[in-house]
């Protein structure tokens, strides 16, 4: 009985998937497959951006895109499985996408693999591969800092919530330390590996330092209000490099504009269509974006227009 | 779908068989829900990546592996012999402590081996994990229908008559899990070096993955034997990753790979609650 | 020889619920005696077992068999002196095994297991021959699982399982309790039989008194945690059931 239950399953879905197969050639429009390795603000806006850019260019493209929902495996699978549809251009977004898409990718002269939200290519293994073009995001943490010493001079103390599972969450947060600690600052770094240790680290270091910084990492990002709330209560300003967090009360934050990088990729990507060249195939990101959240200043008592100021 | 889609299906099937296989040995065979597995996973990956950036032949990095998952397997067995800490509690302790443990092995959480000599050599991934494949069911029938094998079957199914027949069953149980997670932290080692890379987070629903091989394939196959249930897991297991490359293919209806969680969440749960209706 | 001296059981010790349920049992047991043991609910019967299996440690006392002190060792440390029967079928056997894995099992209670196959045709042989000496056509079904075997069934199947290897002493936990009364019958007559064949020294519990009379050669009461009767074979044959009851606190 149940074997017969299975095999009707089996058929709906072969019939469904039957009806779903994508013709590659309509209209002559090249195929360009997105593979997304999770939902969050910053790779949603990298995919936005490179579809607005794609868009701007009139490019000449299907695009499809598939989120892997944080799941190395289904990256992988996600990663065979456009490969196998011989698209002209492969989209990856984070580093185990890239690493996954660089390990699928069948026909390496025809499919361009292009990335974004990889901070090192050379650690992720893929700087040197044929036929790659990317926008590496070096989050502008030494500028932040320098806006931090300007903007909150009195401030000497800074605490860090860093997520030992994550590279760039790592990366920043020794980038910081250096820096900082460069320029005279005090830093307390408190690495957490669960969302539900954020909010203890959060009231650990309330009581030690100044201001808090949170890098750009899901983890801590996912529990940022339990942060804002301890931190608010004792009068400790946080600030950040994802300005996407800003409305969540972060004071302010300075990052990559997310977005910005997407459309950069998306006119490079535009580019090689056009069979023109792209130099160099790997590019960093200049864009900047600086958000206050003016809300969060008052309540901290602090001057928005002082900070504004520091920006320049 | 289209061959090179199928052959992907397959490629990563192989791989997570042994996934399957591990989860059969210690779910089915000693009756121990073992959530160990999510982080053996990653583990055997981290050994083996580790040991072949340091320059070790692979071959030897992934003996290794199946050593430190074996090892892993013994831990969560002495918090649940030793100790009485229930089986499913002890898995989730060994599995949180290696989340940690993983992350020292690695060095930072991803790390890359695209550029490093792999057990695949210039072998196509699907024959060198068929030939790994079929050595582990012929070991493991051999290994069942020995009398050590008989006496570890022995104990998952009646652990008090076991006693009584002279059996320690603790030892049993320990073995059982050693085995199970050393084949786990084997997959692991081969998916790595199949993929290029190894992350902190590949190990997550592993657990999941395995149950639902596992369930698929006995739910095809409704083995009898020792070797038919062996073989069930592999093709349960490939039916599940053709089943979501399928999935894929359906983007027409909406479907997203985002909503495989809930699809496979509902097929294991789903063929765990069918033969309990079927005995009302 | 099986040697009890003065052990002494006593559950949740230190608590309201403290439960002195055997008060210094001292008992002798020759090779080759087949003893019936007989009480009330709670006179010690099915603790006085778990004690000789292992399954219980007493908490004052020892246990001897030939002269061995194995009053401290595990059960599964003393399975190659003790064989044993347990009252529920269906969980006295290994329902999902075949019934001639079920008995290659057996073979090697108290043995080292090895890598060496657990079935061979010489052991098919031998299990035939040791399956027809119960004569209800087990011989033919080695292949079966137990899982079809009825309660009657499967209580056979262990008493073959018994005797797969030599055992110092055969512990029969009211084995029939669970049958219904013709098969229980016909089980304790293939008991008797076994027995006897096999020289087997055997401690039955029962809760019936026509049985702890008509079967074995020595009969022991319980009552209330100590034996307060010993009877061998010729007491045993002056007495009828009527005349146990005397001895009952009913």
């Amino acid at each position: 009985m149940f074997k017969n239950f299975l095999m009707i399953i089996f058929s709906m879905i072969l019939a469904i998937s039957a009806c779903g197969q994508e013709s590659i050639n309509s209209g002559g429009d090249k195929l360009l497959v997105i593979n997304q390795f999770m939902s969050h603000p910053a790779l949603d806006a990298v995919a936005q951006g490179v579809e607005e850019a794609l868009r701007k260019r009139a490019a000449k493209v299907k695009i499809q895109l598939q989120n892997a929902q944080g799941n190395i495996t289904n990256t992988v699978q996600i990663a065979k499985h456009q490969a196998s549809q011989s698209p002209e251009v492969i989209v990856a977004i984070a580093t185990p996408s890239v690493q996954s898409v660089a390990k699928a990718r069948t026909n390496v002269k025809k499919t361009i693999i292009a990335f974004a939200a990889v901070t090192d290519p050379v650690a992720a293994g893929i700087s040197k591969l044929e036929n790659i073009i990317g926008v590496v995001d070096t989050p502008p943490i030494n500028d932040l800092i320098d806006i931090l010493l300007k903007a909150l001079p009195d401030k000497k103390r800074v605490g860090i919530i860093s997520n030992s599972g994550e590279i760039n969450s790592i990366k920043i947060a020794e980038q910081f330390i250096s820096y900082s600690t460069a320029k005279g600052l005090r830093v307390i770094n408190m690495q957490i590996s669960i969302g539900a240790q954020v909010k203890a680290a959060a009231e650990k270091l309330v009581s030690e330092v100044d201001v808090i910084f949170i890098p750009q990492d899901n983890i801590v990002v996912s529990a940022i209000d339990s942060v804002i709330q301890v931190a608010a209560s004792q009068k400790v300003p946080v600030i950040g490099n994802d300005p996407s967090l800003v409305d969540k009360g972060l004071l302010f934050a300075l990052g990559c504009d997310y977005f910005k990088i997407g459309v950069q990729l998306g006119d490079m990507i535009a580019d090689r269509l056009e069979n023109k060249k792209v130099e160099p195939n790997i590019q960093g990101s200049g864009i900047k974006e600086f958000r206050i959240n003016e809300k969060m200043a008052v309540i901290l008592g602090l001057d928005s227009q002082i900070l504004k100021g520091a920006s320049k | 779908m289209n061959i090179l889609q199928l052959l992907g299906s397959v490629e990563i099937g192989l791989i997570y068989a042994l996934v399957a296989i591990g989860v059969y040995i210690s779910y089915r065979i000693i009756d121990f829900p073992d959530l160990t597995v999510d982080g053996t996973f990653t583990l055997g990956a981290a050994v083996a990546s580790s040991l072949i950036i340091a320059n070790i032949d692979p071959l030897i990095a992934t003996l290794m592996s199946i050593f430190a998952g074996a090892l892993a397997g013994m831990v969560t067995g002495y918090l649940n012999v030793r100790w009485k800490i229930l089986g499913l509690l002890a898995g989730i302790l060994t599995m949180t402590a290696l989340y940690s443990i993983n992350l020292r092995v690695m060095g930072k959480p991803n790390i890359t081996i695209i550029e490093d000599a792999t057990i695949f050599g210039s072998q196509s991934v699907i024959i060198v994990s068929s030939i790994v494949v079929i050595i582990f069911i012929v070991l493991l029938v051999r290994l069942f229908s020995s009398e050590f094998g008989l006496a570890v079957r022995a104990s998952g199914i009646n652990p008090k008559v076991s006693n009584s027949y002279g059996i320690n069953v603790a030892t049993m149980k320990l073995f059982a899990l050693a085995a199970s997670n050393g084949i786990v932290a084997l997959a692991g080692a081969l998916f790595a070096q199949s993929q290029g890379f190894a992350d902190i987070s590949m190990g997550a629903g592993t657990i999941i993955v395995g149950l639902a091989s596992l369930i698929i394939g006995e739910a095809l196959l409704q083995p009898k034997a020792i070797i038919t249930s062996l073989v069930a897991c592999v093709i349960g297991s490939i039916v599940y990753r053709i089943a979501i490359a399928l999935a894929l293919n359906a983007n027409s209806i909406g479907l997203q790979a985002s909503d495989l969680s809930l699809i496979t969440a509902l097929l294991v749960a789903v063929t765990m609650i069918l033969p309990k209706l079927k005995h009302r | 020889m099986i040697e009890l001296q003065n052990i002494h059981v006593i559950f949740n010790k230190g608590t309201r619920l403290e439960n002195h349920v055997l008060k210094g049992i001292d008992l002798k047991v020759e090779e080759g005696e087949f003893v019936t043991i007989i009480g009330g609910n709670g006179a010690g019967k099915s603790t006085l077992m778990n004690i000789l299996a292992g399954d219980i440690t007493p908490n004052k006392g020892k246990i001897n068999i030939d002269g061995n002190d194995i009053t401290k060792l595990p059960t599964y440390k003393r399975a190659n002196l003790i064989a044993r029967i347990f009252q529920d079928p269906m969980l006295g056997t290994f329902a999902d095994l075949t019934i001639e894995e079920n008995l290659s099992l057996a073979c090697r209670r108290g043995k080292s297991r090895r890598i060496n196959l657990a079935l061979n045709s010489n052991l098919r042989e031998h299990f035939k021959s040791a399956l027809a000496e119960v004569g209800i056509g087990l011989e033919r079904r080695l292949k079966d699982k137990v899982s079809l075997l009825s309660g009657g069934q499967r209580q056979a199947l262990s008493l073959v399982m018994a005797t797969m290897q030599d055992s110092k002493i055969l512990l029969l936990d009211e084995h029939t309790a669970a049958l219904d009364p013709k098969i229980a019958k016909s089980i304790l007559e293939m008991t008797a039989k076994v027995v006897k064949n096999h020289k087997l020294t055997a401690i039955m519990i029962t809760h019936s008194m026509t049985q702890a009379l008509e079967y074995g050669n020595r009969t022991i009461m319980m009552y209330h945690g100590k034996i307060n009767k010993d009877m061998n074979s010729e007491e045993r044959a002056l007495l009828s059931p009527d005349n146990l009851l005397k001895f009952f606190d009913l």
